[in-house]
């Protein structure tokens, strides 16, 4: 029976944090999941971009290609993304400045630790609150699926604001998954 | 305490509860998943009942949503809108029924995700993934091939702890239809994550 084990917690205290990053993932695991919730302290239009980085064990940028259905603010039918090649990618979370809410995020990624089986990265997350869906125009939900097809095992995972920094209280949990 | 505990789990009897409450969930995790095996005992006019998930026994305009959805088997794009200071929860969602002519094997599955939900520095924010089954066309007829695809972000607008979930049949709740609530093997699963 697979078990789920907290590898790690970061919660951000204060105003001056730009990132997450859980590096030296331990390799004993089959699975990874991050599940939490993110703010960043000020944005545009309510919501904020926020990166995903990964790197293999060995420190190695990953190369992700993957793609996204999107949902955003005032637009009336769903989208979808595709993109061949990209170091990292760019999801979007509530800005403190003018919503109230956060965003929930879960992250989960099959078969991390193997060298011989390429990497899936599913990630879903949005913007809630009040203010953004008055305002019709911060809202925002993505479902990625990327991937990075060099087997490599995965060993850091660095979350990233691009806008300012992070709202205290802002949190992401690391679970290993036994196989 | 595990890192992951299975919190609480039940099953729906020939009683239809109209809803399933959960409560003392305990504040000693840091996120929960919820899993949702479900269907309405609504056995005439609408194909579909709505799900209701709420928190904390709030009835008030305090949730608001966005959704991705497309419920029937034409080609095309989905639909996506967004409710805001609503009283119908986080998880306004379709389930099938049993309506007459359909299959009491139906039932929709729900995966929901609450980050943080016993902290107390944000409003509450959740994940929502729905399927309804295969051969279940919302609304026209129930029965036409097509499956019922909806994703979701929905948000409680409360900083306090969740310490307890009411997942309720719209139909039996709002509407207040006779002997609807959920159908028998309605199934339900909560989850601790450390």
């Amino acid at each position: 029976m697979a078990t789920w084990n907290l590898l790690g917690t970061a919660t951000v205290s204060g105003t001056s944090t730009t990132a997450i990053t859980f590096s030296s993932i331990d390799q004993s695991y089959k699975d990874l999941c991050i599940i939490g919730s993110l703010t960043d302290v000020t944005g545009s239009s309510g919501y904020a971009p926020i990166t995903w980085l990964m790197k293999t064990a060995a420190g190695g940028a990953m190369s992700l290609g993957g793609g996204y259905m999107e949902m955003s603010y005032n637009s009336l039918t769903p989208s979808s993304t595709q993109f061949a090649s990209a170091s990292s990618t760019i999801s979007y979370i509530n800005s403190a400045d003018s919503t109230s809410g956060n965003s929930p995020i879960y992250f989960y990624c099959y078969d991390y630790s193997s060298t011989t089986v390429a990497k899936n990265f599913y990630l879903f997350h949005g913007t809630t609150g009040r203010s953004p869906y008055l305002a019709a125009s911060s809202f925002r939900m993505h479902k990625w699926l990327f991937n990075d097809g060099s087997n490599s095992p995965l060993g850091t995972i660095d979350v990233r604001t691009s806008q300012a920094n992070l709202q205290a209280g802002s949190t992401l949990s690391l679970y290993g998954i036994e196989g | 305490m595990a890192d992951y505990e299975v919190i609480a789990s039940g099953s729906v009897d020939a009683s239809a509860p109209v809803t399933i409450n959960i409560t003392s969930i305990p504040g000693t995790f840091k996120h929960l998943l919820f899993s949702l095996n479900s269907a309405s005992t609504l056995s005439s006019g609408s194909y579909s009942d709505l799900l209701i998930m709420r928190f904390n026994g709030d009835t008030g305009s305090n949730y608001n949503r966005a959704r991705q959805y497309k419920y029937d088997s034409a080609s095309g794009a989905g639909t996506q809108d967004r409710g805001e200071d609503s009283s119908m929860g986080v998880a306004f969602t379709r389930i099938p029924t049993r309506h007459s002519g359909q299959s009491t094997k139906s039932f929709a599955h729900t995966n929901i995700c609450i980050p943080a939900y016993s902290d107390t520095v944000f409003t509450k924010g959740v994940l929502i993934d729905h399927l309804n089954p295969y051969s279940y066309n919302f609304p026209t007829t129930g029965q036409a091939s097509g499956i019922g695809s909806f994703i979701g972000v929905g948000g409680w607008n409360n900083t306090a702890a969740i310490t307890s979930i009411q997942i309720s049949s719209y139909e039996g709740l709002v509407t207040g239809t006779s002997g609807c609530g959920f159908a028998v093997n309605t199934s339900y699963v909560l989850s601790g994550l450390a």
